[in-house]
């Protein structure tokens, strides 16, 4: 069994997703590439953490599977090394008989799942799909809020107050009172704010509020 | 003092005067020893000697004229009166009667045992009775006493507690004691007759014979071999130490033998029953010790397990979307295969560890023993930051042991090192094997653990002693007891540095030829 990484075939072209599988066991790492290509999906493969350490930029979007126990780097030490440089890659741990207490230290740090080997194939490609499918919104969103940010960023000071005020609800009048200024210079910025925020509804520029208050 | 007749079978020699032969025999009766009294046909005593004197404590001339049957208590006194009635004065005197034991009276009342003799003297109408009287009391005495010897030589030889035979010349059994017969599980009396040799089995006889021989000949004490065996009802007697020894005549002449030994039988038993139980704690003992890295080999058979189970599962996916070419096919069949057979392995290797059985010796090389341990935790998880170094200088020492149980002993050793080294910061275990002399080989085992302190010391080998938290202290006390059942040491040193040195010395095996099993 060969140990360089192989890759797979770029199947699921609609996102560029790919499977990471780390295992140190050649027979496991490869059986599992084998079951990933025997449905499609495109991936990678790595006999150990260090070496997909090297490899791996954050914005390489998919799923990490990964054995917990390994020589040298662990699983669970390489999930905290993800942790470290804010990958966001969801991790599927594969653990070996009676590593229980280890895979909960490691759900507890972010993992989405675990299995136990030898696990249940259809089992774990469901798995893989929908932390495929999470990493997908996951990336979407955090698109879509970059993206937000970037037309927050663009506002006035004053739009920027106007915008605070009025998505808390409150009409014009009591804007305008706040801020000291007259209720048509309330109209004004508020509709410059929706222009510039591409709002296309106010409750969309809810939404649009909601989203910038969860980044911060 | 009467003249005596001429019937006390004295010859009177011619020209000798009646007056010397009165005088010899009145120096005759003086000096006799017994008693001798003459009786006239009225039943009074006519001759009273000086030992009659003593005897019954009356001054001759007290006794001269009196009737004899004051010497006789009753009911003698009578049955004598009878018999002078009868023999004296009735005049049948003739007959002589045998020595008859009765019983005398002596002047102070007291009776005591007598032997009389009688003859008659001068056989007209007158006959006189000579009585020649014995004391018993003193031979009575003696009698008693050997009595008393025999019955305790006999309750000695009855209650002796080792097997005791005594046997003829020619190998019959003349008597055997109960002991005896506990040992052959029959009565003692059964085992009389028997011929010995036939008692033992047949590869024993001719030793047994040459013992009994040297014995009877008088040679330096033949002491039995180590064990003998003997046949007895429902099984077989076995016997350890032999002695026997001759009974002569007081000529030197071999009488009989007597033969006395020690049964070991059940001995024997325990001594098997310890090594099962010795044997079944050592298969525990692996249990336990498997037990610990049950962790590394469940992974070490889950890996194959999940391979194969992915491989077919791929399989059938390609052959669902009809893209599985049968060189693809082929290619993971073999993967399967592969990882069945590294499956497989790990079991058997395993399964050979764990087998119940029953302590076996062969010989193989030291380092044999230590490489199939070091395979053994090399699947342990916990071994991977350990830095586990062999130094196998003396390799190749052969020695005779039990290779199962004395590799269960070093991946105990081991595990202990283990445990004494905080897992995580890791470490070195350095296992060497060395030839300190010709006797010996040693295999020790070095931890930079965190030590045993020496108010614990010589405890670590105590059944029930543990200091882990999950321990069940058994593993060196029962480490010690497989390595000394080999005939050989299990010990440890303190390092200078940090941590202990267990150390594990066995008997080298000198020739290389083929297993030898020694108990």
């Amino acid at each position: 069994m060969n140990r360089p990484q192989s890759a797979g075939k770029p199947a699921d072209r609609d996102t560029g997703a790919t499977v990471f599988v780390v295992d140190d066991d050649d027979a496991v790492r490869d059986s599992l590439c084998m079951l990933l290509e025997s449905v499609g999906l495109r991936y990678r493969s790595y006999p150990s953490a260090a070496e997909f350490l090297l490899a791996y930029k954050p914005d390489h979007a998919g799923c990490l599977v990964l054995d917990i126990r390994m020589p040298g780097m662990s699983g669970i030490e390489l999930q905290e090394r993800l942790n470290e440089i804010g990958a966001i890659l969801p991790v599927i741990f594969i653990t070996g008989h009676g590593d229980v207490p280890l895979a909960v230290k490691a759900m507890r740090a972010g993992a989405v799942d675990f299995l136990q080997k030898p696990y249940n194939e259809q089992e774990l490609l469901d798995r893989i799909h929908r932390a495929l499918q999470g990493d997908g919104d996951r990336r979407r969103e955090l698109l879509e809020r970059d993206l937000i940010v970037r037309r927050h960023g663009k506002l006035t000071p004053r739009e920027r107050e106007v915008f605070d005020l009025i998505v808390q609800g409150k009409p014009n009048k009591v804007v305008a009172s706040d801020l000291g200024v007259s209720q048509r210079t309330v109209e004004i910025h508020r509709s410059r704010v929706m222009e510039k925020m591409e709002a296309t509804s106010f409750a969309h520029l809810m939404n649009m509020a909601m989203l910038l208050q969860e980044g911060s | 003092m009467r003249a005596p007749g001429s019937s006390t079978g004295a010859r009177v020699r011619a020209g000798e005067t009646v007056r010397d032969w009165h005088q010899r025999f009145d120096a005759v009766v003086r000096a006799a020893g017994d008693a001798i009294l003459v009786i006239d046909h009225d039943g009074a005593v006519e001759v009273f000697n000086p030992a009659a004197e003593r005897m019954f404590g009356y001054q001759a001339e007290q006794a001269l004229g009196g009737p004899v049957t004051m010497l006789a208590p009753v009911p003698y006194r009578n049955a004598l009166d009878t018999f002078l009635r009868n023999h004296l004065v009735g005049g049948a005197g003739a007959a002589t009667g045998a020595a008859r034991e009765v019983q005398g009276l002596r002047s102070d009342g007291s009776k005591f045992p007598i032997l009389v003799a009688v003859g008659f003297v001068g056989s007209g109408v007158r006959p006189e009775l000579v009585a020649v009287i014995r004391d018993l009391t003193e031979s009575r005495a003696v009698r008693a006493e050997l009595e008393e010897r025999d019955r305790g030589i006999e309750a000695t030889f009855e209650n002796a507690p080792l097997p005791t035979l005594s046997i003829a010349a020619d190998g019959r059994v003349l008597r055997a004691n109960r002991a005896a017969g506990e040992a052959f599980s029959c009565s003692a009396q059964e085992l009389s007759g028997e011929q010995i040799l036939d008692l033992v089995v047949a590869e024993h006889r001719a030793g047994l014979a040459e013992m009994l021989r040297s014995v009877t000949a008088g040679e330096p004490l033949g002491l039995g071999g180590p064990e003998w065996h003997y046949q007895r009802r429902g099984g077989e007697l076995v016997v350890g130490r032999s002695h026997a020894s001759a009974v002569r005549s007081g000529s030197g002449e071999p009488l009989m033998m007597v033969l006395q030994f020690e049964d070991r039988t059940e001995r024997r038993r325990i001594g098997q029953e310890l090594a099962r139980v010795r044997d079944d704690l050592a298969h525990v003992g692996r249990l336990g010790t498997v037990g610990e890295l049950a962790t590394g080999i469940a992974h070490e058979i889950n890996q194959p397990l999940t391979a194969i189970s992915s491989y077919a599962q791929a399989c059938r996916f390609l052959i669902e979307r009809g893209d599985a070419s049968p060189e693809k096919l082929g290619e993971t069949l073999q993967k399967i295969t592969d990882s069945a057979r590294r499956a497989g392995a790990v079991i058997e290797h395993l399964r050979g560890f764990l087998r119940k059985r029953e302590s076996e010796r062969s010989l193989l090389e030291t380092g044999e023993l230590v490489r199939g341990v070091a395979q053994l935790v090399s699947v342990d998880p916990r071994f991977q930051n350990i830095d586990l170094e062999l130094d196998l200088g003396a390799a190749s020492v052969p020695v005779i042991v039990d290779r199962v149980q004395l590799q269960q002993v070093l991946l105990n050793l081991l595990l202990n090192a283990l445990d004494a080294m905080e897992r995580d910061q890791g470490g070195r275990i350095t296992v060497t094997v060395s030839q300190p002399d010709d006797q010996q080989v040693l295999i020790s085992v070095r931890d930079q653990g965190i030590g045993i302190p020496p108010e614990i010391g010589e405890r670590v080998f105590e059944s029930f002693f543990s200091t882990k938290p999950a321990g069940m202290g058994f593993g060196l006390a029962l480490s010690r007891s497989i390595v000394e059942a080999q005939g050989g040491r299990l010990w440890f040193t303190k390092n200078e540095d940090r941590g202990t040195t267990f150390h594990l010395g066995l008997p080298a095996a000198v020739r290389p030829t083929g297993p030898a099993d020694q108990p």
